[in-house]
Formats: structure tokens, C-alpha cells, sequence
């Protein structure tokens, strides 16, 4: 990593070899360690050093780019080289001239702090976990899982004037449990910037426990169900609504479910959707890979469609101003969401069970994948733990089913918001913040074996 | 290069074998990375990366630890070995029993994937004008709202040296293509591909590769074609006949063949994210994948092929080996750790890295359905009612490779042996054991190709590996569609 000395150091190093042409560097540089485990023990660690250096060369409007993993003179003089080369090879861009300086504050989290997560000894990771794989082997079941520690800094820079410099550390702990030979299975997880290791145990207990319950399936045959869908459930579906309509670029090709639609209800009263960088339980860098501010933004509204993300390119196309969510320009796929948030209820829906009466408690959404983009209807499986609920009691565990479900539809009749808001991972990549939802309606098409 | 780095990693593995090493690697690897795109007559990406770094990798006490590092220098290649013994004991002191590692004939030598033309001493404008070309023709539809047009170009140099002898280098270039339309009009969105979904089709080899394509002469009829895709009615549900295109089966094959035969997954070592598998230990040699007319070979020799070398990240050197055989289940892929836990006497040889920041671990390697006989054509005259289905729109399938769905850009409806109109949409499903068992024809060897798949994740933190399924189009009887 880099502290923000080192970094503006290094920055103008870069920048000083303009030589008549704008360039903009963008520095990414992390160390991270990270403990597989598997049949209840450590099964391999990794640790990495890494740094990235990407530079943007703009010299007649024209744009060119190249990257290196390195930030010795030799290799920064032959990537502004290939960058060099790479603009006087392209036609002139409609991309716009690089901002300035902004007074915006920088955000992510205190260096110290990520110094500390980025630093986690690997024999602190196993002395935290071996409490909990000794319970699971102990159990007769079988752990497996993984728990990394990642610090890592982002910087910006350019010949207009802007610098920006941020940290973020984070931990995620995630563990699925096999009991009885994988008839009964469960998955719990962690995340945040620095996990307890009160925290690590209480999920891996709460994986154990789960999965000493969700064995002795039972067949039930697809089709229309209640539900009640917890938070890394819906963070699954949430993550596909963002990736295939928050984004300008979606917008303004039509293939948003909110293109034409912005002022309308898109989804259910009960439901605020936004993107906000600076949210404390996020803490992420507020400043995208145009250097600008990467401003809270207001998707859905009690289920009125209100905003996308917009990076200065299509900004400029849908006549806006910059949301601060670019990528490394110039870039097709336009800016992206990074940081979702899903409003929880407000401490009124704590007993999510009881208000499901008669259902399926959905655990976890497997391999999801969109069929249609602006109803956003996918395709995925249940996996490591679903219960049947009868009467607000969990009366069982059933095999997995094959869901094929418009997300917007879904969304568009909710029954209930939890009050347990996670930040959860999700499969494809990405983080968000959710509730558990509770839907009237959710569509199962097949079944499987397990 | 070779010596240079032997000389690098000499002290790192003298060190691993001090401090009580069972064994230890250290791979140095240079990547070279160029992919451009276009989008709607402007540059819509230019990705030009280097890279050169180094992994150890320490088996002590039976336990593994791995450090990683850009800039390789013999003080910090050291340093690497010293982080990932401290890993390594620090697990040992949790795990119950030791990794065993097979043994494996040390090697020495080098290897270089064959190719014509390098792609990266050609002028980024040459390979820019034949985008731009394709663009122009893409965009001449007022429904065409997005394009997309695509070339990656990835060399690798790789050296391994192992604490048990093996001292290879490697340097492999893949190159890859490829065009797409989308066309959106009343809330629909269609999208046609070409030569295949995401990106292209992708081989070993240099621009020879982008050039066999033919982007721009192939590029109005994927505009024609995702434009006629939104008038287009929905495919129907049912259970219908199916031949499916080459692009598609490949993924077929990859997301119910190569995954669920990965040995470290049978074992559950991958539960927590990618999942298990339906192909549990007992099966092997009695289980019945598929109809006697399917033969899936995993082959690290493959010419062409994404996941074609001289040796594996273990060192074992490149293999041929039936998966299934006549519909029999016969083999797994294993690398040195897991292919003891089979009670193999040698690794198949599928272990591998991404790049030089992750430990190798078992992948699919190049893994293809072998040819049968006559054309294409021959296959849909054999069908009363049914559909053709391309190039992959979506996939799906459950943690134990049972339960799939898949959905593809474009169905042509069979009738009485021919093809006919076209659908939106259409989308397949079923239980992997059961669809292969109903493959009842495959087309002949002038009609194989070894597509590419660039993209593959597994593995936590996740690593992106490439490999090749090589099939010619293939029948399937009785299959259910949903929409």
C-alpha cells in the first residue's frame, strides 16, 4: 500500500512526464492474506503483495491506455510509451477533458486501521478459526471455508490538477457446513473492515447449526411460493438489478428497467434503493476513476425510479452532470454502482417468520444469471438451506428448486422489509447492503436431487 | 531466461528445503496482456498490461503456505519463501493429516505454443481499423442501439522450478475475437453474437486466429439478426428435440462435465463458494454419464487449445485421458494432491494458476466431445419437430452439477427436417446425467472446434483460468423447454 505521501510523490514522478500531453495515473496497490479451509482445517494460505499502475495518455483528443504491475522508472517510462502509442493509434474521442483539483473529501478509512487488517498474521487467522473447526469436526459435520484479510490504497491523479488518495481494509469470513455427508449443508458469513473473533464464531456457529437442521429434505413440487428471503439471498437478486439498470449507460441504451420510467413507480412502496460510497458501514473511497466525488445517489424512492449512476462520458450523452461512478476510461460498459444499500425497515418487522405464516425460507440464491435485462428476469437455484414454514414455525427442510423470476416483478408486491440489514458478498463479485424481504410470490420452475 | 531465473529461485527453494520442506515451488511469470473494443464508432476499451511476478509455494508439515510479489529479485523471491513457510506452519498446527503429494518425473526443457503472426508487434491500428470496419456495418440499423467489437491478445512466460528437480519454461500466446449487436425496441432487448458470446472465440495461437473470422464479412448478418430477434416470438416451452451449436455445447460441457470432474471439488473442497459434485467417488469407473456415443477427453496436448502446455503448476507433464468413455464415467482431473486421495499412482496434470499472485489448483483442462459422423444437417433431417439452438445468452446450473438451465441468443424452429423461422429466447433445462444420455447423434470431425472459454472462476480468492471443449453439433431427444 501507499500512504498518501508516497503516493503523490510517486503521482508527479508520472506527471512529470507529460511532456505536452495530459496523462492521468490511477495507482491501486494491496496486500491481502488469505486461509482456505476444508474437511475442518486449514486446507492453504496465500498471501499477496500487489500494486497496479494504470496511465491515460489524451494528446489531440485522442485516448490512449496501458497498465503495468510495477512502479519502477523503466516500466512507468514504457507504459506512458504504450499509452503514447495507444492514443496516436485512435480516432478522436467525444470523451471529455480531464477535471481539476476537487475539495471533496476523499474518504475510505484511516490508514492505520487498514495497515492493521491489510497485516493479520497468519497464525492470528488460524488461532481465530480453530475454536470453530474443532466444534464442526467435533459435530461430525464438516467445515469448509475461507477468511481473508485485504488492505489495499487507490489513488488518482492527473495533469488538470486532481489528486485523490484513499484507504480500504476489509475481512470476510464465510463458511458452509456439511453434516451427515452433505445431507444437511448451511453457509453463514461475515463481513466488515476488522472482524472480531466473536464474530467469526458466531457465524461459523450459526453455519453448524443450521446445518444440523436442514438435513432429512423433503420433496416439494415447484411452483408459486411465499417466501421469506434473507439478506444474502436478496443481496443476489439486489446485485442483478444494479448490474443490468442503475447505470447511465443501461439508461440511455433502453435496456434499463428504468429507461422511460424515472418519476414512475418501478417497485414496491416499501422499497428504497441507494448507491452511497460514504455510508459508515461502507466506509469505501469517495472518489471514482475520474478523480471526481462520488456523490450518494437516490435510485429507487419508496418505489419511485428517481436516478442511475452516470460517469462524465455518458453524463455528457444524457445531458447530466457526473455522478462519480467511472470506470477507467474510456469504457463501453459505462460507470457502475459500488456500493448498494437497500433501505432496512425501521425496528418494526423483527419477527420475519411469524409474518411469512405458510412458506419457504430462502437462505442463499446459487449460479443466478439474467435471461431478459429490463425485467431483469433470471435464473438461479436455492442452495445451503431451505425450510419449509408452516404456521410462522420452520417445520423442515426441502430439496433445492430452480427459481425463474422477473426480480422487478418480484419487487413490485413486497409483504415485508427486515430490520437485519447485512452487508453481504455475492457470488458473481461485488458487495451490497440489505434487509431480508419477505415477497408474496416467487416463482420455483424445477427441482434437483439434493 | 530459464537460467536467469533458476539462479533467482535457487535460494528460495534451498531455503524451503532447510526449514523441513516435503516440497516447494517457485513460478516466475511474465504476462503480457492487449485487448481493445469498440463501441458505436468510438474506442470503447484499450487494456494494455505487463506484468512480472513470482509465487512460492511450500508444503511444510503438511501443510501448504503460498507468498506472492511483483518484480522478482533473489532477495525478495526469499522473503516470498520465508511468508509462506510462516503460513504453512501456522496451518499445520490445525490440520489433523498431511497433504501427500504424488510423485511426479522431474522435467527439465522448454515449451512455446505455435503461432504466425504476433498480434503485439502489429500497430494497434490495423487491429483498431478492422473493429471500426465491423462497427460501421453493425450500426447501419436505427434499432441497433449498442455494439460491441472485441480483441484480446494474452502471452504468457512462465519458469517453474520445484524442490523435487523440475526446472521448465513456458510461453504461450492465445488470441481472440469478436463482434456483437444489440438491439432494443418496446422494452425488448436482443443481442446476437459472433464468433460466439462474450467477448468472441479465442485459441492458442496469434492475429492468424482474429483474421480466420472474418468479423466484417460476418457482421450484417448479426445485425440483421438481432434486429429480426426482437419481432421474433417466444420460444415455446415443452419437451422438444434439440441440436445445439458448438459454442453452446461447449459450455454444456464445461458446466456439467469439466466442473463437477474436478477432484477437489468431488471431495467438497469448493462447497463454500463454487459448490460439490453429483459424481461422487464410487461412481468412477460404473457411473453412466451419458448415451454410448459420448466420449469426453480431457487433453492438455490439444493444438489450439486455451489449456495447452508442456507441463502442468505441478510439473507433471501434459496428458490425454477419457473422463467418459462409450457414456461410462472412467476419470477424474486431479493435480499431485488430490490424485492421492483418488489412490492414483500419478496427477492427470490439470493443476494451474492464474498469473503469478494465486496458488495453482485443480482446473479444467481442455475437455471436448469427441466427433461422430456426417453434418449438421444430418442431424436436424432427423427430427420431425424441434429446435436448433446458438451461442450462449445465459447459464445457470446447481453446486452439484445436477439441475442446469441455459438460454441461448437464437433458436431455429425444426420442421420435418429443416430449419425454419426464428425464436427469441430459447431457453432448456434438465438433470446432467439424464441430457446426456440423450444425445443421440454428433456430427462428424469437419465440423469440431475447440471453442474457447475465457472466463473461468473457482476458487476463493477467485482465479480466472481459460480452457477449450472442442464439439462439432450435437442431437439431444426429449428435452424440456421452459419460457
Amino acid at each position: 500500500m501507499l500512504a498518501r505521501d508516497q503516493a503523490k510523490t510517486f503521482c508527479e514522478r508520472v506527471l512529470s512526464r507529460a511532456d505536452g500531453d495530459e496523462i492521468e495515473v490511477i495507482v491501486g496497490a494491496s496486500e491481502s492474506n488469505a486461509l482456505r479451509m476444508a474437511e475442518s482445517a486449514p486446507s492453504e494460505q496465500n498471501a499477496s503483495t500487489r500494486v497496479r499502475c494504470s496511465i491515460r495518455v489524451v494528446r489531440d483528443g485522442r485516448h490512449g491506455r496501458a497498465e503495468v504491475e510495477s512502479l519502477g522508472d523503466a516500466a512507468i517510462d514504457r507504459t506512458i510509451a504504450a499509452a503514447r502509442a495507444a492514443a496516436a493509434a485512435t480516432p478522436v474521442s467525444s470523451l471529455p477533458p480531464f477535471a481539476g483539483a476537487s475539495t471533496g473529501d476523499d474518504g475510505g478509512q484511516p490508514e492505520d486501521a487498514v495497515r492493521a487488517v491489510a497485516g493479520h498474521a497468519p497464525a492470528a487467522k488460524v488461532a481465530q478459526v480453530r475454536g470453530y473447526l474443532d466444534r464442526v469436526r467435533a459435530s461430525g459435520a464438516v467445515a469448509t471455508g475461507f477468511y481473508e484479510t485485504k488492505g489495499e490504497s487507490v489513488t488518482y491523479a492527473n495533469t488538470a490538477g486532481c489528486f485523490r488518495h484513499a484507504f480500504q481494509g476489509r475481512s470476510w469470513f464465510s463458511s458452509t457446513v456439511l453434516a451427515d455427508d452433505g445431507a444437511g449443508v448451511a453457509h453463514a458469513g461475515a463481513t466488515g473492515e476488522n472482524l472480531a473473533p466473536d464474530r467469526i464464531d458466531a457465524a461459523g456457529q450459526r453455519a453448524l447449526d443450521k446445518a444440523l437442521s436442514s438435513r432429512a429434505t423433503r420433496n416439494i413440487d415447484p411452483g408459486d411460493y411465499r417466501v421469506l428471503l434473507e439478506p444474502i439471498a436478496v443481496a443476489e437478486l439486489v446485485m442483478f438489478v444494479s448490474w443490468t439498470g442503475m447505470s447511465g449507460r443501461r439508461l440511455l441504451d433502453g435496456a434499463s428497467f428504468l429507461s422511460g420510467k424515472i418519476g414512475e413507480r418501478v417497485l414496491s412502496e416499501q422499497l428504497t434503493i441507494r448507491d452511497d460510497a460514504g455510508d459508515a458501514r461502507f466506509r469505501s473511497p469517495r472518489f471514482d476513476l475520474e478523480g471526481q466525488d462520488r456523490r450518494a445517489v437516490t435510485i429507487v424512492d419508496a418505489g419511485i425510479g428517481k436516478g442511475v449512476v452516470w460517469d462524465r462520458a455518458t453524463a455528457l450523452e444524457g445531458q447530466t452532470e457526473t455522478t462519480g461512478h467511472a470506470m477507467p476510461q474510456p469504457c463501453a460498459s459505462g460507470p457502475e454502482p459500488d456500493n448498494v444499500i437497500m433501505e432496512a425497515a425501521n425496528g418494526v418487522e423483527s419477527d420475519m417468520l411469524a409474518r411469512l405464516g405458510n412458506g419457504l425460507l430462502v437462505t442463499q440464491f446459487h449460479y443466478t444469471n439474467v435471461i431478459d435485462p429490463v425485467p431483469v428476469t433470471v435464473t438461479g437455484m436455492t442452495r445451503n438451506g431451505t425450510f419449509l414454514v408452516e404456521n410462522g414455525e420452520i417445520v423442515g427442510p426441502v430439496k433445492n428448486m430452480r427459481f425463474t423470476q422477473s426480480i422487478i416483478a418480484a419487487l413490485t408486491n413486497v409483504d415485508a422489509v427486515g430490520d437485519d440489514s447485512s452487508l453481504v458478498d455475492v457470488f458473481f463479485g461485488g458487495t451490497c447492503l440489505v434487509p431480508s424481504l419477505l415477497l408474496p410470490a416467487f416463482r420455483f420452475t424445477s427441482a434437483t436431487e439434493f | 531466461m530459464l537460467a536467469d531465473h533458476e539462479a533467482m529461485a535457487a535460494p528460495a527453494l534451498e531455503c524451503a528445503e532447510n526449514a523441513g520442506a516435503s516440497y516447494a515451488d517457485v513460478r516466475i511469470v511474465e504476462e503480457r496482456e492487449r485487448t481493445i473494443g469498440v463501441r458505436l464508432g468510438e474506442v470503447g476499451q484499450i487494456r494494455q498490461s505487463e506484468s512480472l511476478g513470482t509465487g512460492v509455494r511450500v508444503l511444510v508439515d503438511g501443510a501448504w503456505g503460498y507468498a506472492a510479489a511483483p518484480d522478482p529479485t533473489s532477495d525478495n523471491v526469499l522473503a516470498l519463501c520465508q511468508r509462506a513457510l510462516a503460513q504453512a506452519r501456522a496451518s499445520a498446527t490445525a490440520r489433523p493429516e498431511p497433504v501427500v503429494l504424488a510423485p511426479n518425473v522431474a522435467a527439465r526443457g522448454s515449451w512455446q505454443s505455435p503461432f504466425k503472426e504476433d498480434p503485439f508487434e502489429m500497430s494497434l491500428d490495423q487491429q483498431f481499423a478492422t473493429l471500426f470496419e465491423a462497427d460501421a456495418v453493425l450500426r447501419r440499423a436505427p434499432e441497433i442501439r449498442s455494439t460491441s467489437g472485441q480483441m484480446s491478445f494474452i502471452r504468457e512466460r512462465q519458469c517453474l522450478f520445484t524442490s523435487d528437480g523440475t526446472a521448465v519454461e513456458q510461453d504461450a500466446l492465445r488470441s481472440g475475437a469478436g463482434i456483437a449487436a444489440t438491439a432494443v425496441g418496446a422494452g425488448e432487448v436482443q443481442t446476437r453474437s459472433y464468433p460466439a458470446a462474450f467477448g468472441g472465440q479465442y485459441l492458442q495461437g496469434g492475429y492468424e486466429v482474429v483474421r480466420s473470422f472474418d468479423l466484417v464479412g460476418n457482421a450484417e448478418r448479426v445485425r440483421e439478426e438481432a434486429v429480426e430477434l426482437l419481432s421474433a416470438p417466444q420460444c415455446p416451452a415443452g419437451v422438444h428435440d434439440l441440436v445445439l451449436g458448438g459454442s453452446q455445447l461447449a459450455l454444456q460441457i464445461h458446466e456439467s462435465v469439466g466442473h463437477p470432474n474436478e477432484f477437489d471439488r468431488v471431495l467438497g473442497f469448493e462447497a463454500d463458494m463454487a459448490g460439490r459434485s453429483f459424481v461422487t467417488p464410487e461412481k468412477r469407473n460404473t457411473f453412466v454419464y451419458g448415451s454410448p456415443i459420448v466420449n469426453l477427453v480431457a487433453d492438455c496436448t490439444l493444438p489450439g487449445g486455451l489449456s495447452t502446455f508442456g507441463w502442468d503448476d505441478d510439473g507433471v507433464a501434459a496428458q490425454r485421458w477419457h473422463v467418459v468413455e462409450d457414456g461410462v464415467h472412467r476419470n477424474y482431473l486431479t493435480n499431485r494432491e488430490f490424485a492421492t486421495r483418488l489412490g492414483d499412482a500419478a496427477s492427470f496434470g490439470a493443476n494451474r494458476a492464474q498469473g503469478w499472485a494465486y496458488p495453482p489448483q485443480i482446473r479444467i483442462p481442455n475437455l471436448s466431445l469427441m466427433p461422430g459422423s456426417g453434418a449438421p444437417e444430418d442431424l436436424v433431417a432427423g427430427i420431425a419437430h424441434g429446435f436448433f439452438l446458438d451461442t450462449v445468452k445465459t447459464w445457470s446450473i446447481d453446486q452439484m452439477r445436477l439441475n442446469f438451465q441455459f438460454t441461448c441468443e437464437i433458436a431455429h424452429e425444426i420442421k420435418d427436417g429443416e430449419l425454419g423461422a426464428i425464436y427469441k429466447n430459447p431457453t432448456y433445462q434438465g438433470i446432467t446425467p439424464a441430457f446426456w444420455g440423450s444425445c443421440d447423434g454428433i456430427a462428424g470431425p469437419e465440423h469440431w472446434v475447440p471453442w474457447g472459454v475465457p472466463n473461468c472462476g473457482k476458487g476463493q480468492p477467485m482465479q480466472v483460468a481459460e480452457m477449450s471443449h472442442g464439439c462439432a453439433p450435437a442431437r439431444f431427444r426429449a428435452v424440456t423447454f421452459v419460457a
